[in-house]
């Protein structure tokens, strides 16, 4: 144990009593410590439960949206008798309208954003970079707090209409016309507004957040905590915050103006002479409804990319510590994570492709996506260059790892059918795209997230996860997630359009029946094997083995710091003295693999890379 | 246990490599050109080759990029497969940082096959959308309008050219597109409403109707047949409701039909004879009428 | 400042994090699964709801009851269950899910159906003998196995069923069935060469067709139109105009000239949509065996909810709430015990014969819209072009703009729809009473707004005979007046064009205001709008 943490640091756990005299820290009460907190770890667990939870909301969206594939228009189990008493629990067209908006809003805006910024990068940054807090903590609180009304906002566009189930159901990529005429669907009345209102509340959480992690990286690293001797989770979460910091205020933008075309009678999206049925008197506005495709993909292709790069960093850290070895190419890394941030922002146009833009300008991003496939590889082989030839540990961790490489290397490659614009005009909308996505924003960065989670677990809770439990739980979620996930390749090759509520009506997607049933069973055995993971979540919480500082083995700052961290995070202001890399360095080696960040350099010790 | 880790991840890309490769026998890849009734042995009939010349340059450039990418998807697979393999044997790490050589290998090598693969593309873009946006030499058929949730189709008068505005002649149709085959045929897409997508699997088309602009679309089925006409932009809550047929016929048989519309459009009832009420009186026909 | 530093860091340093309360933890998968099974029992069916006025009827006629009533065929007394309205309904319809045969409609229930053109009884063996023939419009008789189960309705319209003892050739052989109920037509008819009655239908199994139409209704038309056609599914509230109401049976699209829409009519209009609202074509989602199927299916939930309020609205006449009050109140020492034993009395006539009469009436109307010829002008519509065809349009503008016909105050002076009747307030046909709000109202009690006739939206149909057909016999279910029988047929014409012409030309109107000077003696005021069908019910009855 003396190796893990500086002689001091023992003593001061051993000593000192929290209650001491101490006149003036005041002690925070229980709302002040896990309600209103500033400190950056429970802003962390905040996020993460709260992610958590949105995950199986959103989760319950897409089983309602499989059930509603594979036995169209059957009454829908266990909400459809509350919800449709009056069709036999046979749920509606605008209901599953409503459902794939609420999926995709739940999932991207309120799970995968701010489960890798809010929650990792919340509690992994001041940790990893040797600091005793984030640089603005109200700030970061802050950020946590406005999440809830964005929460509400979501939620009440449900009720808004006045009855439950008539959420905004324009999808959320929410296009106009649709989305910007109050009348033109079930759900874009009220709730279409209450959604966008939500939309802008969490742009601003982020931006909160993403303000704070930059000051924070740039400002508050420990001593000797080089840029080049940061973790790659941080120079994950450090472009992050750039992109979001560039990109976040065109969208909210784009959004404000969303709802002044609806509210105050702007016409920026709504072009003349447009009559739905029923409708009295035709549009008038000049406006064009490309325009906000435009605004709308400038954040939000990047916004791909928000959430994947602090996947891939973190990702990147728990390979090389689970295969105790070095990262392989650490700086090629780095840079081509910047190049994908980089050409992350010329690349929104391969959403528009079919769009009736300039069909010259779809050259232009056909280059650029395509080009951007190239950063992506490198990171592909060199996290396989990062397994080879290490000593794996074949655990929950490592196994969620080595998925979200094999599912990255998935999505990426069929990101490049789309990327090639005549191809896509094929798949455009297709469940080919479908299937893609999936593959990157559940295969790749929830994988990555499910390691992350049993990875930082014992330094969040001081306790260690059940392995058993955690390879059943990722056995089952990688088989069923092929099973959900592969096939809707097939689909999208056959034609099968997205967010059709009942396909079948055309004789062409008769035969897909059977294959989509297969999906949504396979789609029911992921979703009841998440329970799996809330089980071990909570149970190892309350039960699980007391972990050490550094139960792993690994080099980062944040593991010899307590675990769980006290307020404050060190026992002593840590100091850097190498890379975050150093496994099975040659300058311990035999009697350990690993070189803690912040031990000291004796005179044999090696720069880190 | 971790040998059946390591070969979860050398089997499930077998997997789905199979999978892919029995679908076209199910059914699960481009979707079959209908068989004309009376079944005719033409080339292609039956198979989920395009209709459209485009369609299958398009599907040219689909296979170049799926052998492409498969090849990488097997070769990355069967390399971490094999560093896992390999990482499951050992008992001590290897000590290194990377390679530089090996990094400039394979930054050079994917990147030549990137830029060949967007260069490759060009040119059917180009074709179809750059070079000829609206060709000259190919008159419009029709307007086809979307609406919630249907498909409105204007056609012009028989030897009359499709005018923008509408014409006191011009016939109307819904969900239900008649082209020659054989030749190019260009239509015009408008909204009357929201955003929809004008989409010919079996064309391989796609083109979204962007409420406020006119927007040219021009294809040719080079078989006769009923093909799927899809919206495939969401459009509301009847989105999926939104269908209709294109029905490609021999020119000679395409005039007929025109005809035979706008013979239809006239009906007063009494002198043009009412294809409508005929073809419905046949439908009741087959019902049966008891009283 | 070292130690500075390490005091404060050994003073804040608290655990942060702790675990949830455990009775939590522990409760919260029982939760989750009692919500799993409490919710996987899946919703019932919706049932046939009861017509306006259903429930003030006396509980008797109803429920039905038990009592002593004479034999009909030996004049005895003997105790027997009276049918009443409940098990009567529930008898003809089922539920919108699982439809009942009801031979009396002119609906299309099975795919095997057959007439009976004879039946013998054989008193000594107990069984009676069918003959069957093909039906109408059909080249054989479907095939019937012993044990097949039959169904039919009596003169009365009482169903009946019967299990198929034996089968010899078109001969079938059931249990004896009594002379009362026997298969017959409905309604009664008599072939007028041998004066024979007309055969009545058998259904051999169940409502099959009707059930395939209703699989197809809850994929395609359920959600707007409502499980039992009331125009009220869940996505109806949303929408602008309203989904149809079929239970009135009225429909505003027809060519019978009548709100009763002909099979053809509602072909037409799932094959052709309704331009102008959220109806779509389902071409070629329904193929025409499909639309057959589902027509049939939303013929029969009209003339459900139709039988069933017109059943109410006979008995509410006499034993609904508002007439048993008013008797109790007038008549001194009248009981309600005194009511029911009067009921009992008349029970054939006043239960029984009003099921009886009202599917009668209701087949007959239905009838008629399939075997009259549509409305059909009696002259050709004049081809013109030129000069000719512009002053026919100019005839037509005059007949717009005249006062005697009124277009223009629905319509506008400019064709725009907002008529000076749109904004002034309209009674109730009904009730006699003004409607709340300003404007035109529909039988369905909506407002309803006049065409823009200048846009090209012609939600009819737009070719020259369905604009004939809109003009000729007006639109009865939204109080669209017919001119047939003001106008002529080139007067007609005339106006057709004018209407063909003023979208593209909208020009046509401007300027244009009600012409007041001078009215045509040929036109006489516009005819009033058919009463709806209900009404006309109750009339025809009193």
């Amino acid at each position: 144990m003396s190796t893990l943490a500086p002689p001091s640091a023992d003593a001061a756990i051993s000593g000192g009593d929290p209650h001491g005299a101490h006149s003036e820290h005041k002690q925070p009460g229980f709302i002040g410590r896990y309600i209103f907190s500033s400190d950056h770890k429970v802003i962390g667990m905040q996020f993460l439960l709260t992610t958590l939870f949105m995950l199986f909301v959103g989760g319950a969206f897409a089983l309602a949206i499989r059930w509603q594939l594979a036995y169209p228009w059957e009454p829908l189990p266990i909400l459809g008798k509350a919800l449709f008493p009056t069709t036999g629990g046979r749920i509606t067209p605008e209901f599953y309208t409503m459902l794939f908006t609420m999926h995709g809003t739940v999932m991207v805006f309120l799970v995968i954003i701010p489960i890798l910024a809010g929650a990792f990068g919340n509690f992994l940054i001041p940790l990893q970079i040797g600091a005793e807090d984030m640089a603005f903590p109200r700030l970061n609180m802050a950020s946590y707090w406005i999440y809830w009304p964005a929460v509400f906002c979501f939620g009440y566009s449900y009720y808004a209409a006045g009855s439950l189930g008539a959420g905004a159901s324009s999808g959320w990529t929410a296009y106009p016309l649709l989305s910007a005429l109050p009348d033109a669907n079930p759900g874009t009345g009220p709730a279409q507004t209450w959604w966008l209102y939500g939309l802008t509340l969490v742009g601003v959480s982020s931006m909160m957040g993403s303000v704070n992690y930059l000051t924070t990286i740039i400002n508050m690293r420990a001593p000797g905590m080089t840029l080049f001797r940061m973790p790659m989770s941080i120079w994950g979460m450090f472009i992050t915050a750039i992109l979001q910091a560039f990109a976040l205020p065109v969208l909210t933008a784009a959004s404000l103006m969303l709802i002044a075309d609806r509210e105050l009678g702007t016409c920026f999206f709504i072009p003349t002479g447009q009559l739905l049925p029923g409708a009295d008197v035709a549009t008038v506005g000049g406006g064009q409804p490309l325009l906000w495709q435009h605004l709308f993909w400038f954040y939000s292709h990047p916004a791909v990319y928000i959430m994947v790069l602090p996947a891939m960093g973190m990702v990147s850290d728990m390979l090389a510590c689970h295969c105790r070895k070095p990262l392989f190419g650490y700086k090629p890394m780095i840079y081509s994570m910047t190049a994908i941030a980089g050409l992350g922002f010329v690349v929104w146009g391969h959403h528009m492709f079919t769009s009736g833009m300039n069909p010259a300008l779809g050259m232009t991003f056909m280059v650029s996506t395509i080009l951007i496939a190239l950063p992506s590889g490198i990171k592909v082989f060199n996290w396989i260059g990062t397994i080879w030839g290490g000593h794996v540990r074949f655990n929950t961790v490592l196994l969620n790892c080595a998925a979200f490489v094999s599912m990255f290397i998935t999505g990426g490659l069929s990101g490049i059918f789309m990327a090639a614009v005549p191809v896509d005009v094929y798949f455009h909308d297709t469940y080919f795209i479908v299937a893609h996505f999936h593959y990157i924003l559940f295969g790749a960065t929830l994988f990555g997230v499910f390691a992350a989670i049993h990875h930082w677990f014992p330094k969040m809770t001081g306790r260690s996860m059940s392995e058993r439990v955690g390879q059943l739980h990722f056995g089952i979620t990688f088989l069923a997630f092929h099973g959900v996930f592969f096939p809707m390749h097939l689909l999208g090759m056959a034609g099968m359009p997205r967010r059709y509520a009942d396909p079948y009506v055309h004789p062409p997607f008769e035969n897909l029946l059977g294959m989509n049933e297969f999906m949504t069973w396979a789609a029911i055995v992921m979703g009841a094997a998440q329970l799996l993971l809330v089980a071990n979540f909570f149970g190892s919480w309350a039960f699980g083995k007391k972990a050490g500082r550094n139960p792993w083995l690994a080099n980062g700052l944040e593991w010899s710091a307590p675990s769980p961290p006290p307020h404050g995070n060190f026992d002593l202001p840590p100091v850097c003295y190498r890379g975050p890399y150093e496994y099975s360095s040659p300058v311990v080696m035999p009697d350990r693999d690993y070189l803690p960040q912040d031990e000291p350099a004796e005179a044999h010790a090696v720069q880190g890379a | 246990m971790k040998w059946v880790w390591v070969s979860l991840f050398a089997i499930w890309p077998v997997a789905a490599i199979a999978l892919s490769a029995v679908s076209p026998s199910m059914g699960w890849w481009f979707p079959e050109s209908p068989v004309t009734e009376p079944a005719v042995a033409e080339p292609g009939a039956g198979s989920s080759e395009s209709v459209n010349p485009l369609g299958r340059e398009i599907d040219h450039l689909f296979y170049v990029i799926l052998v492409i990418c498969g090849v990488v998807f097997v070769l990355t697979h069967v390399g971490l497969a094999w560093v896992l393999f390999g990482g499951a044997r050992r008992t001590v790490a290897r000590y290194f940082h990377g390679n530089h050589v090996l990094e400039v290998v394979w930054t050079l090598i994917p990147a030549a096959v990137l830029f060949f693969i967007a260069f490759y593309q060009m040119e059917v873009w180009a074709k179809f959308r750059v070079e000829s946006y609206y060709p000259a030499d190919v008159t419009p058929v029709a307007e086809v309008t979307g609406r919630m949730y249907e498909w409105r189709i204007r056609y012009p008068a028989p030897g009359k050219t499709l005018m923008d505005t509408p014409q006191p002649d011009d016939l109307y149709a819904v969900n239900e597109l008649l082209i020659p085959a054989g030749e190019p045929v260009l239509i015009q897409l408008r909204s009357q409403d929201v955003q929809h997508s004008f989409s010919l699997p079996e064309f391989r088309i796609k083109q979204d109707a962007l409420p406020g602009q006119r927007i040219p679309v021009w294809f040719q089925a080079d078989q006769a047949g009923n093909y799927t006409l899809l919206c495939q932009e969401l459009c509301g809550w009847g989105h999926y409701k939104m269908g209709g047929v294109v029905i490609a016929t021999p020119p000679d048989e395409h005039a007929a039909a025109m005809a035979a519309l706008a013979a239809k459009q006239q009906s007063d009832g009494v002198n043009q004879t009412d294809d409508e009420e005929s073809e419905i009186a046949s439908t009741t026909a087959v019902t049966g009428e008891r009283n | 400042m070292r130690s500075a530093l390490e005091i404060r860091f050994a003073l804040m340093r608290r655990p942060i994090i702790s675990a949830p309360p455990l009775p939590l933890r522990a409760l919260s998968p029982f939760a989750l699964a009692a919500a799993l099974l409490l919710g996987c029992e899946p919703a019932p069916e919706p049932e046939f709801a009861s017509p306006v006025g259903y429930d003030g009827l006396l509980e008797e006629m109803r429920t039905g009851t038990r009592a002593e009533v004479e034999d009909y065929d030996t004049g005895e007394m003997v105790e027997r269950d009276l049918v009443g309205f409940d098990q009567a309904l529930d008898e003809r319809f089922g539920s919108p899910a699982d439809p009942a045969v009801f031979t009396t409609l002119p609906v299309r229930f099975s795919s095997s159906e057959a007439a009976v053109i004879d039946v013998l009884d054989d008193e000594e063996a107990e069984t009676t003998v069918f003959t069957l023939a093909p039906i109408q419009g059909a080249e054989t008789v479907p095939a019937v196995a012993k044990g097949d189960v039959l169904h039919w309705n009596d003169e009365f319209g009482s169903p009946h069923e019967a299990v198929v003892a034996a089968v010899e050739g078109d001969a079938i052989t059931v249990p004896l069935v009594p002379f009362e109920a026997r298969p017959v037509s409905l309604p009664l008819g008599f072939n007028e060469e041998t004066g024979e009655p007309l055969p009545g239908t058998v259904v051999i199994g169940d409502a099959d067709l009707l059930e395939e139409g209703r699989e197809l209704y809850a994929v395609h038309c359920l959600h707007c139109h409502g499980s039992t056609g009331a125009g009220d599914g869940p996505t109806a509230k949303y929408l602008h105009p309203l989904p149809r109401d079929y239970r009135s049976g009225m429909y505003k699209y027809t060519s019978t000239g009548t709100g009763i829409a002909s099979r053809a009519d509602l072909t037409r209009i799932l094959r052709d949509g309704i331009p102008g609202t959220y109806m779509p074509s389902f071409h070629p989602a329904l193929d025409a065996e499909k639309t057959a199927s589902v027509v049939e299916y939303v013929r029969w939930l009209s003339m459900q909810g139709q039988y069933a309020k017109g059943v109410t609205d006979e008995a509410a006449f006499t034993y609904g709430d508002e007439a048993v009050r008013e008797r109790l109140e007038s008549e001194e020492g009248l009981t309600r015990e005194d009511l029911v034993q009067e009921l009992i009395e008349y029970w054939p006539d006043d239960v029984t014969g009003k099921l009886s009469f009202v599917g009668t009436f209701l087949a007959e109307n239905w009838a008629l819209a399939e075997s009259e010829p549509p409305v059909t002008p009696n002259e050709p519509r004049p081809v013109l072009t030129g000069d000719e065809l512009a002053a026919s349009i100019e005839r037509g503008k005059g007949l717009y703009l005249q006062k005697s016909t009124q277009c223009a105050s629905c319509h506008g002076s400019r064709g725009l729809g907002n008529g000076p009747q749109t904004v002034s307030v309209q009674l109730d046909a009904a009730t006699g009473d003004p409607y709340a709000e300003p404007g035109i109202h529909d039988v369905w009690g909506e407002v309803v707004q006049p065409r823009n006739l200048t846009r090209g939206i012609y939600r009819g149909g737009r070719r020259p005979i369905d604009l004939y057909r809109r003009i000729y016999s007006g639109i009865p279910a939204s109080n669209m007046p017919g001119f047939g029988d003001n106008l002529s047929d080139e007067q007609i014409w005339d106006l057709v064009n004018f209407l063909m012409a003023l979208p593209l030309h909208p020009s046509l109107l401007d300027g244009a205001e009600l012409d007041v000077s001078h009215d045509d003696d040929a036109v006489a005021a516009a005819r009033p709008a058919l009463p709806p069908a209900a009404p006309e019910l109750k009339a025809d009855q009193s």
